[in-house]
């Protein structure tokens, strides 16, 4: 009877093993198609934003539309904590998207936008509108989840956080 | 052609599936016209390929395969091993039995141990890993359209982004279709359609008055090959495909040609 524990054994060591390699796993197709059924909604959403983005021919028209396609996402981690199990993985894929968006889009859109616009010009109002309410938005949402005591204690998504917070500054700089 | 081309379309031929090239290639396509051809071509042949019939097996092939396995050895073989002179009382052999217990005891309750340290002394690596595994590739995708078309400025910028993006939800639907909800499938169908009418066919149609159609023809050539591979792959699909996925790609063939007769227009003047 317990010679056959040795295989059993071999493989619960060698399961053991595989299981602690912290190789990612690529996602099985049955992974990505529920991906889909959550996501759905979004996408659409957030295509609709990538076509009037592509419709806007100012720095602050499309810096706007950004923003507020920032807004539709940090809409969809609100409705993601407020399930009672809140899916923390979920969490920190739509912050690192948030921050991709700014980084990558908002940012650089603001940069031509504050070099284009002289001071004192209606431009210049309206470009200080946009980090305001960009700044307030982000701010905001990140108070929230800094505040939600199941959220920090997950290691990523208060890595996730940190990276998304640390593009503030640059969305608003401080007045010199 | 260049050397780095050579190298791009040997890439591209060693792709599991032409549809989703890698982010490095992607950034090589988006800047070189012959390699955006050449992947549009291996589309099209990657599609031809998957619609060929497979022919069936032959049954008397199978049959004396089959036939043929009772008169194959044993895979595993039972063996008697004989008890050494010396040792042949029964306690002899019930001491040796008791001390390889004893062994096999032991050495399970090690591994038990090794296995628990192993998994509980590296959990701190397992949530990244997860978060890493499960991340949904067509949102970051369309999170970074979102973030070029940010900064794009001109039609010819922003067609370039619309062409990845619709070859991207095309990708998504071929993996939907093979177990996605129909409601999902249709999202997909709806997505591609504005992608392609109110993205990539509107910024043609905002590509500078003063252009000649030649200009506008070179601007518009990729996205162009992109929307007939798009529209061959899709038909193709919607032959092979089951019950409402059929339906899905008949619609994303449909979408692909539409918006591939007003860059026709577009290249012409006539949209203007």
């Amino acid at each position: 009877m317990k010679t056959n524990l040795i295989p059993l054994v071999c493989f619960v060591l060698l399961s053991a093993f595989a299981d602690a390699q912290s190789t990612p796993r690529t996602p099985m197709l049955a992974d990505r198609i529920r991906m889909i059924q959550v996501n759905h909604a979004l996408l659409e959403d957030l295509l609709d934003h990538g076509i009037r983005l592509s419709d806007t021919d100012t720095h602050l028209g499309r810096a706007a539309e950004c923003r507020k396609a920032l807004v539709t996402i940090g809409g969809e981690v609100n409705r993601t904590v407020e399930q009672p199990a809140a899916d923390l993985d979920r969490l920190s894929e739509l912050a690192d998207q948030m921050t991709q968006l700014t980084t990558e889009g908002l940012l650089p859109t603001l940069e031509a936008a504050r070099a284009q616009i002289r001071a004192g010009s209606p431009g210049a109002e309206k470009l200080a509108k946009i980090e305001t309410q960009t700044s307030d938005d982000l701010q905001t949402l990140l108070t929230g989840l800094t505040l939600d005591p199941r959220l920090n204690r997950n290691e990523t998504l208060r890595i996730a956080l940190d990276r998304l917070r640390s593009t503030l500054p640059s969305v608003k700089p401080v007045e010199k | 052609m260049t050397t780095t081309c050579r190298s791009i379309e040997l890439q591209l031929t060693g792709l599991p599936d032409p549809a989703v090239p890698t982010e490095d290639l992607r950034a090589h396509l988006g800047e070189c016209d012959p390699c955006r051809k050449y992947l549009a071509g291996l589309r099209r042949l990657d599609a031809i390929v998957s619609s060929l019939p497979v022919p069936a097996a032959d049954p008397l092939v199978k049959d004396a395969f089959l036939a043929g396995l009772p008169a194959l050895p044993p895979i595993i073989e039972r063996r008697l091993i004989p008890v050494r002179s010396g040792s042949d009382s029964y306690a002899a052999l019930t001491r040796r039995v008791a001390s390889a217990r004893s062994w096999i005891g032991a050495g399970t309750a090690a591994a038990l141990i090794l296995g628990a340290g192993l998994y509980f002394g590296t959990s701190d690596t397992r949530p990244q890993a997860q978060a890493a595994a499960f991340r949904h590739e067509l949102l970051a995708k369309e999170v970074a359209t979102l973030a070029t078309l940010t900064k794009a400025t001109t039609p010819k910028e922003k067609i370039a982004v619309w062409t990845v993006f619709l070859n991207d939800l095309h990708a998504e639907a071929k993996l939907l279709a093979r177990g996605g909800e129909v409601s999902e499938m249709q999202a997909l169908s709806r997505m591609y359609k504005k992608a392609a009418t109110d993205g990539l066919a509107k910024q043609a149609c905002l590509l500078p008055h003063h252009w000649t159609p030649a200009q506008r023809r070179e601007a518009l050539a990729a996205a162009e090959a992109e929307l007939a591979a798009a529209e061959t792959q899709a038909t193709i699909q919607a032959d092979l495909a089951p019950g409402q996925a059929k339906v899905i790609f008949q619609a994303i063939a449909g979408s692909a040609k539409d918006a591939r007769a007003r860059l026709q227009q577009a290249i012409r003047g006539e949209a203007f």
